[in-house]
């Protein structure tokens, strides 16, 4: 096999790929930032989160569907449905699933004023729930064969174990790359971690495109053991009283008092987990030496105008090239 | 009417739940579930269903799930009991049918503005449903239809899950809470029935009205006619919820603590309302609270989001025998479980038993191990079991097992069921383990009965289903035992305990095993790690004939692969969700392609799809490598055999169709890459070229010296491939500067003498490198 492939690489010019941005909130409008954001980096499609699907007794059912407040107009809405693993765990029929899933997008569409042509699915499988997600894809198809899907990092290494979805594309999702933790490991991204699996890409059989990340959040660490996960958090946010900087992204609580309807006791310490502008083109160039075919598209996560204030437009631009 | 959309106040609404749950979505990647390195379970040791939602769990806000059902769900059944109580006359599915059916909601809109609705009620439903138009009972739930079910729109977005313009919440219209609070007003005192579930709508009403607050003033002047039952703690919760939107989250914690107390229903919902306050605000809320109950509610919840311990102390100064105790206590001990047992690696043994009791000691606040010893040696609580067991366990973790003994014996005394007395053997078992510093009979005396236990007992074995915590336990015992073995020079036992990759690499050590495994004079305590021992002779027999093969010991192989039997195998079947017994036959295994083929191209996909006339097993593969072996040795057909057999090396390599050859359980080389253990085994090629060089120097044709050329070719690539890519790196991809090519000297010998072949042309089609060397586009 190693005799076929390798010739024909030798593009100098990089040239323009286009951008697309996750929207993830559960009520869609947008701020005039984050619009002019998106006309500057002529951004034409948005992958919506709808709903997430989870359990409750047993049952799977639709969590926090989004809400529209303004219709997305202008833009090509790729509708993203999370489900939970544990909804692919147990033994239930796919093809009703399919069915629920899809009637419930349409009636979000038109709630919207939308048509679609692609949809995705976000699901972190398992090999315990490979099969059942598979057979959802499968149905699905039946309905809206237009499908892309999510694919985590541990996901791409051993693809005959792990499966890869029979779906047009993937997102290869450049992020969520460690276990969260109280120590200087970042979860958010790692190029260490991410080094142990991209080498797996050329052996990837589905087209993929790529998602980095842009949000930010804060990891609530007590006695050295993280507690929680402040989502949206950014280095902006604690420069004031009662947070104390001690090191590089790391603040301490110098008082107990409850921030954003969490206890924060004295002492603990918040962890800003922040990609930096360097660290999405170092993730660009590296994925550049190891994807078989330049992706079609960079989508960001997530937007969001404080996540995408915090880098200069040219950064989008710079990333968004191959 | 207005529409409004969701908002996050509805008390134990789902968006607010999964708003919280945000959480779980960026640690879905590599958390493991609740209690992964805990060897204490709350569901045994607490021992009480209505607290389970709250025990610790890492990933989502509640141990089980996100299980806060809509109160409709929740009190239906109550609801429909208490009015056919009331009515008499009506059995419980009428009572449903009245309550409930969708259906009706059309009717009811259709008569309410008739001059007498009841009859023309009538006139839509079937007979049985008919209402007695002149009993006052039947009158009064008639009203409640009308009155309860415009609001039913208000409160309640979950009746079909999957409808999603359904979900919006609407808020009712002033006018309508107003009319609801005069048939409240209006209502007969004596009619206690009916005017306490008048009461509630009337609250309902108000919650999900614009004026919020209203709530709480309403609430205060007409709780106290009010009966404490379930509706009432419903109408409080509405309260706490009321005093949440105007952000006197005092005020709303009390309230929820009193539901918390009162109605075990709710216990979930005001758990997830509560909002943890600053020691200072948290104050303020005991003094507001009116009766100690309350007030130890209060320190339970304020615990379960903040300090643990220290609102176990203050609980315990309160009322040492309150109820509310143990699930923080079991909080307490999975918190700091989390800490102390570290999940550590597989296929390592990273445990050094010194160092583990050290770091135990270490991780430990004694003080706090201090006071639970005196909590547990009083014995005033409400739940000494869970006391004893909590200070033994800690007191094994700081090193006197002497008194975590004593104390399991107390326990085990207490124990109500087979599951509290399995947790005393879970931890008499981490207590014997900790107290052992060397293996020999009498620690294996020790230890024997509940290593057993842990293993092979039935609630064990199916672990996936028990509440028993015995996965870590297992992991860690065998890792601190073979450690153990390790120290004291006894390799075999050591890897019997825990196997570590290599192992077979060393023949003595192999043929120990082999021995063990098939002697009949083991004794108890070894067979109980021969029965989980991962690896069977099969495997072992087979690693060797493997080992063997790339030695060019192809007899011996051969001998080895004789030697496998099929073998039991139990292996957990996800789909029926249950482990099934299968026989495994490593014999009747049979290579994807045929594996002596050698083509121009390597295309290992290719092969494995060609029709074969002949499947080889390994076995038979080996056989008939032999057989052309033995043939090169009598000089019959040697360029063809020495062809062949070059072929089935260069196969059974990492280059070859046939990896699968080398796939075994205890070698362990599947990946796209191989370990720095296997690699001059399996990218090695001196036995490719070795026949191949025979084959050469026996070809008699111009063809058959021109394939010679080549192939020796495709063997200096690989040794080229191997040595400058594979071995140096990890993970290799070619990209960057690599060099898929050189002037190899088959190439020019292919070049400069055999051009005139038809072999030579063959090259041309198919391998582009060569045209490239050749110059040719």
């Amino acid at each position: 096999m190693l005799l076929v492939t390798f010739l024909g690489a030798c593009s100098a010019k990089t040239e323009k790929i286009s951008t697309a941005f996750y929207f993830w909130r559960t009520t869609f409008s947008l701020t005039e930032t984050e619009q002019q954001y998106l006309k500057d980096l002529d951004v034409k499609k948005l992958y919506i989160r709808y709903f997430d699907v989870a359990l409750q007794n047993n049952e799977a059912i639709p969590v926090a569907p989004i809400v529209f407040n303004q219709k997305p107009e202008g833009y090509n809405v790729v509708p993203v449905v999370y489900i939970k693993n544990e909804v692919f765990l147990q033994n239930s029929s796919a093809d009703s699933l399919a069915v629920k899933v899809y009637n419930y997008i349409q009636q979000i569409n038109k709630s919207a004023n939308v048509s679609v042509n692609e949809i995705q699915f976000d699901c972190d499988w398992s090999l315990k729930s490979k099969q059942n997600y598979f057979q959802f894809i499968e149905e699905f198809k039946k309905l809206h064969p237009n499908l892309s899907a999510t694919i985590r990092l541990h996901q791409i290494k051993y693809p005959e174990k792990t499966g890869i979805p029979s779906v047009k594309t993937g997102v290869l999702m450049y992020y969520n790359m460690g276990v969260i933790n109280s120590g200087d490991d970042n979860s958010i991204y790692s190029q260490k971690t991410a080094k142990n699996y991209i080498n797996s890409l050329h052996n990837y059989n589905l087209p993929l495109n790529i998602a980095l990340p842009v949000f930010s959040w804060g990891v609530h660490i007590r006695d050295n053991k993280v507690v929680n996960l402040i989502g949206g958090l950014s280095n902006n946010d604690l420069q004031k009283h009662p947070f104390e900087k001690v090191s590089e992204n790391r603040y301490r609580v110098i008082e107990d008092f409850i921030y954003q309807g969490r206890y924060l006791a004295k002492n603990d310490v918040v962890k800003i987990e922040e990609p930096s502008a360097e660290q999405l083109k170092e993730m660009m160039k590296d994925l550049k030496n190891h994807l078989k075919k330049k992706p079609n598209e960079i989508i960001f996560y997530d937007l969001n105008e404080k996540n995408v204030t915090k880098y200069e437009k040219e950064t989008f631009k710079t990333v968004s090239r191959w | 009417m207005k529409k409004k959309l969701l908002k996050l106040l509805a008390v134990g609404s789902f968006a607010t739940i999964f708003g919280y749950g945000i959480y779980a979505y960026g640690c879905a990647d590599g958390w493991w579930g609740a209690g992964y390195s805990s060897i204490f379970s709350p569901e045994i040791t607490v021992s009480n269903k209505d607290y389970e939602p709250f025990f610790y769990d890492d990933y989502t806000i509640f141990y089980n799930g996100y299980n806060v059902q809509s109160t409709t769900d929740l009190f239906k059944e109550e609801t429909i009991a208490d009015w056919a109580a009331y009515l008499e006359k009506y059995d419980t599915k009428t009572v449903e049918y009245y309550l409930y059916d969708n259906e009706l909601n059309t009717v009811l809109a259709e008569v309410s503005s008739s001059k007498n609705p009841i009859e023309a009620f009538n006139t839509h439903v079937s007979k049985q449903y008919a209402l007695n138009s002149k009993d006052a009972k039947s009158k009064n739930l008639f009203e409640f239809m009308l009155l309860s079910r415009g609001i039913e729109t208000y409160s309640n977005q979950t009746y079909n899950y999957w409808d999603y313009n359904n979900r919006t919440q609407l808020n009712a219209e002033q006018n309508v809470v107003q009319k609801i609070e005069q048939t409240f007003n209006k209502a007969s005192k004596k009619d206690v029935f009916y005017k306490n579930r008048l009461w509630f709508q009337v609250l309902r009403a108000k919650f999900y009205s614009d004026d919020v607050s209203s709530v709480i003033t309403f609430f205060n002047h007409t709780e106290k006619d009010q009966p404490k039952n379930n509706l009432y703690y419903r109408g409080l919760s509405y309260v706490g919820g009321a005093y949440k939107n105007v952000k006197n989250y005092e005020k709303a914690n009390v309230a929820f603590a009193q539901v918390f107390c009162q109605c075990r229903p709710l216990m979930p919902s005001a758990l997830f309302d509560y909002r943890p306050l600053d020691a200072a605000s948290f104050k303020n809320s005991l003094n507001q609270a009116n009766n100690q109950q309350t007030k130890e509610v209060l320190y339970a919840l304020q615990g379960y989001y903040t300090n643990e311990f220290s609102a176990l102390q203050d609980l315990y100064r309160l009322n040492p025998n309150s109820p509310h105790i143990d699930f923080l206590l079991s909080r307490w001990v999975n918190i700091n479980e989390q800490n102390i047992n570290i999940y550590t690696a597989y296929e390592k043994i990273d445990v050094d038993p010194k160092k583990v009791k050290k770091d135990f000691k270490d991780k430990v606040d004694s003080a706090q191990v201090k006071w639970i010893n005196e909590v547990a040696n009083k014995g005033n609580v409400h739940n000494p079991y869970i006391w004893k067991a909590t200070a033994a366990y800690f007191n094994s973790l700081i090193g006197d097992y002497q008194k975590s003994d004593e104390l399991l014996k107390q326990a085990h005394t207490l124990a109500k069921n087979a599951e509290q007395k399995g947790q005393v053997r879970n931890l008499r078992l981490f207590n014997n383990l900790l107290s052992i510093d060397k293996m020999d009979i009498k620690a294996e005396g020790k230890l024997i009965e509940d290593t057993n236990w842990l293993f092979y007992d039935e609630s064990n074995v199916n672990y996936y289903t028990s509440t028993n915590r015995v996965g870590y336990l297992q992991e860690f015992t065998k890792k601190y035992i073979s450690a153990l073995y390790k120290k004291q020079n006894d390799p075999l036992m050591a890897e019997l305990v825990y196997p570590v990759n290599g192992f077979f690499k060393d023949q003595k050590q192999s043929i120990a095993m082999e021995q063990l495994l098939l002697s009949h004079k083991r004794s108890a305590w070894q067979d109980i790690f021969v029965g989980i021992y991962p690896y069977k002779l099969a495997d072992i027999y087979e690693s060797r004939g493997i080992y063997l093969f790339y030695q060019d010991k192809v007899d011996e192989a051969i001998a080895e692969f004789e030697k496998i039997e099929p073998f039991e195998r139990r292996q957990h079947n996800w789909s029926e969700n249950r482990y099934e017994t299968i026989m495994v036959d490593y014999k009747a295994t049979e290579l994807p392609g045929n594996p002596f083929n050698g083509k121009i191209k390597d295309c290992n996909d290719c092969d494995h799809a060609a029709k074969q006339s002949v499947k080889y097993s390994q076995l038979q593969f080996l056989k008939k490598v032999k057989e052309m072996q033995n043939k090169i040795a009598a000089g019959e057909d040697v360029y063809n055999n020495a062809l062949l057999v070059g072929n089935a090396f260069y196969n059974a390599s990492y280059f070859g169709n046939a990896r699968t050859f080398y796939y075994n359980n205890i070698i362990s080389e599947y990946g796209n890459s191989i370990s720095n253990e296997h690699e001059k085994m399996l990218y090695g090629m001196d036995y490719v070229r070795k026949y191949y060089t025979i084959a050469q120097k026996n070809a008699e044709t111009k063809e058959q010296k021109a394939k010679m050329a080549y192939m020796l070719a495709k063997v200096e690539r690989n040794d080229f491939y191997a040595v400058s890519y594979f071995m140096p790196n990890d993970y290799f991809y070619p990209y960057g500067d690599f060099v898929s090519f050189k002037k190899w000297k088959g190439f020019e010998e292919l070049k400069n003498n055999y051009s005139d072949t038809k072999y030579y042309q063959e090259v041309i089609n198919e391998c582009g490198y060569f045209r490239k060397y050749l110059g040719i586009n």
